[in-house]
């Protein structure tokens, strides 16, 4: 957790620089003493900032645990992977295959990759949750899902 | 009088058919929300926010809302004491004594008494802010853009106060939200602020988006770390006879009900405070003022450790409504994302909404009344049929629920952008969360920051430019005196806490 803190604190105070610079081209004032667009996000930015710096410095006095646990295991990598990688590229298949194909997919493929090794209940849930879905969002709440060569 | 006339119309209006429904499906889905380990209130409401808003009635909507938060917020307790696991930080003080209790056999009347001490600490605080509200909401009409201004920053500063292991990461979430809350157009001048000349980033990020994100994605990312495939339960303890308390549990319980109920109403109504610490505080009044051979037996399996807490939890619930809906100042996450709802549904919570929105308003609270006694039936009838729908497989659950996340998601504007978007705050929220950033300050201060900006430069206008105007008026002076001093008792307990490492580091 030490180094991931001081990773952290290090990465969002540069953002804050940049935060704080790209502000100084918006207006601080407006006339009569009433902020401009530039006045929050200048403020901000020093806080976080600040807040940072702070945190760099309790991080910095504390004693490095030894053999402490990196608060991101292999596994949670992987998994963060998994889940928002094949998310992501359900989503650029879609034009392609339809939405509602493409999450069939996706939650047969999560429910697999997740622990549920059972390929019937996998299949079943990338036939069944589309069609819940069509029903509720398509036909219910009017929401257009975009279309793929198969037409829907 | 005037009281009764209002709550018999909100009645009419939380009895029509279709309420009744919203009303229904919202607390069995909030129960089973509560339930699963991971997805607390604020996930499950982020998520079936979009569905939500697409009903595009206002009252069923909120109606719908309303069921989810308090079927959840009573949720955990199902798994806290069967399992031993809380489904929600709100549930952990049940588990001291309520999964001892199921051990001796007596998870049934563990699981009544929360649903019974639930019932009537709801209700109470039902009829009280049936009663107080109105007034409250007086007293708001007289705040101007000053008072508004401190309170907000009250209400900012207090919830990341109570971020007792990491204030600081706490306040840095708070001003990320405010940040993330000046993305897009300035309301004034129209110059464009962060939006990187993408046209979609004009009208700013949309809370929804960052909700779905920071608690949905977040949620399953955090429950995927957990081995466990499902849950399995001892279904012979929970016939509907064993959920029923007996004449000694109700003897013991009953003036812990009534303390915890009052405990939950006050404490809820502090914008920051939360249910959590409520039941914190409300097992430890409970343990003290038990008589010394009850006391021994907290964290053993008292009643009274099940059913101060669980009372306590729902009356905080209730009572988190009322610095919303009288002030228009949210206090906790889960009510942040309620405002966000309303927002989204063209209403401005506070004041000025109960006297343009009556309908809406009294509407809300009598489907509490409604919603509480269909509560009551569910928790006590319907247990063994929630204990076999908890046994779904969390794959499937958690595969599924990511599927509505990105379906919501698209719907909010009919484009994959916002599913990056979604997507890419999942990853963000996951990261902070895992590095003891809470999500709850950023929630609130994203909600509030448009606000927020608003009043400030309406104060400043009004003292032409003078920031004193925030010290001038006393209900303002005295809010932001507030604010100040829960900073300076952060530094304090933060700079004693250093003082003390360094004594005990020279010690040694």
């Amino acid at each position: 957790m030490r180094k991931a803190d001081i990773y952290t604190s290090i990465i969002v105070m540069m953002g804050c620089a940049y935060i704080f610079y790209s502000a100084l081209d918006l207006q601080y004032m407006l006339e009569d003493g009433v902020p401009g667009p530039g006045f929050l996000p200048i403020w901000i930015s020093s806080l976080i900032f600040f807040c940072m710096l702070l945190q760099l410095i309790l991080s910095l006095r504390k004693k490095a645990e030894p053999g402490g646990k990196s608060c991101f295991s292999k596994e949670s990598v992987r998994n963060a992977l998994v889940l928002i990688g094949s998310s992501a590229v359900a989503m650029l298949l879609s034009h392609l295959l339809g939405m509602l194909v493409c999450l069939g997919l996706l939650v047969g493929y999560l429910s697999w990759m997740l622990g549920m090794k059972n390929w019937k209940v996998d299949v079943a849930l990338a036939i069944c949750i589309p069609l819940i879905f069509w029903a509720v969002f398509s036909v219910f709440l009017e929401v257009q899902f975009i279309q793929g060569i198969f037409g829907f | 009088m005037e009281i009764v006339g209002n709550l018999l119309q909100g009645l009419s209006v939380a009895l029509t058919p279709l309420h009744l429904l919203f009303c229904f499906i919202g607390v069995v889905a909030g129960m089973l929300i509560g339930a699963l380990p991971g997805l607390g209130p604020s996930a499950g409401l982020a998520i079936l926010l979009p569905i939500t808003v697409s009903v595009g009635d206002p009252t069923a909507g909120i109606i719908l809302m309303a069921g989810i938060y308090y079927g959840a917020m009573y949720g955990g307790s199902i798994t806290s004491v069967l399992l031993g696991v809380p489904g929600d930080p709100a549930s952990v003080m049940t588990v001291a004594d309520g999964y001892p209790m199921a051990q001796q056999g007596r998870g049934g009347a563990a699981l009544g008494m929360c649903a019974i001490g639930s019932f009537i600490g709801g209700t109470i605080c039902v009829i009280l802010f049936t009663i107080l509200g109105p007034s409250l909401a007086k007293i708001a009409l007289t705040f101007g853009p000053p008072e508004y201004f401190s309170l907000m920053v009250l209400g900012l500063t207090l919830v990341a106060s109570f971020a007792e292991k990491t204030p600081i990461k706490a306040y840095t979430a708070a001003l990320m939200g405010l940040f993330i809350s000046t993305i897009g157009l300035d309301l004034v001048t129209g110059a464009s602020r962060f939006t990187f000349n993408q046209p979609k980033l004009y009208e700013g990020i949309d809370f929804i988006v960052v909700a779905l994100g920071l608690y949905g994605i977040t949620e399953i990312l955090l429950a995927m770390e957990d081995d466990a495939l499902s849950f399995k339960f001892d279904k012979k303890a929970l016939s509907w006879r064993k959920l029923l308390p007996t004449m000694q549990d109700w003897a013991l319980t009953k003036w812990h009900i009534l303390r915890s109920t009052f405990l939950g109403f006050t404490v809820g109504m502090l914008p920051g405070s939360g249910a959590t610490i409520c039941t914190f505080i409300s097992y430890a009044y409970a343990k003290n003022a038990a008589p010394p051979e009850r006391r021994a037996l907290f964290g053993k399996g008292a009643i009274e450790g099940v059913t101060a807490p669980e009372t306590a939890n729902n009356a905080a619930s209730v009572a988190a409504f009322v610095p919303l809906l009288t002030l228009g100042v949210p206090g906790s996450g889960s009510t942040a994302v309620m405002m966000g709802a309303l927002l989204m549904f063209g209403l401005q919570p506070g004041p000025l909404l109960w006297e343009n929105n009556p309908d809406f308003i009294w509407g809300l609270i009598g489907s509490m009344y409604v919603g509480n006694a269909m509560l009551l039936i569910l928790s006590t009838v319907c247990i063994p049929i929630f204990v076999r729908m908890l046994e779904v497989p969390f794959p499937v659950l958690n595969s599924v629920v990511m599927s509505i996340i990105i379906v919501g998601g698209f719907s909010l504007g009919n484009n994959l952008f916002d599913v990056g978007m979604v997507l890419a705050f999942g990853l963000i929220g996951y990261c902070l969360r895992k590095m003891d950033y809470p999500a709850p300050p950023l929630i609130l201060a994203l909600v509030l920051g448009n606000t927020l900006e608003n009043s400030l430069r309406q104060s400043l206008i009004l003292s032409s430019g003078s920031m004193g105007i925030f010290f001038a008026r006393p209900v303002s002076c005295i809010l932001m005196v507030g604010a100040l001093s829960s900073i300076a008792w952060i530094v304090y307990k933060a700079v004693r806490g250093a003082r003390k490492d360094a004594a005990a580091l020279t010690e040694s």
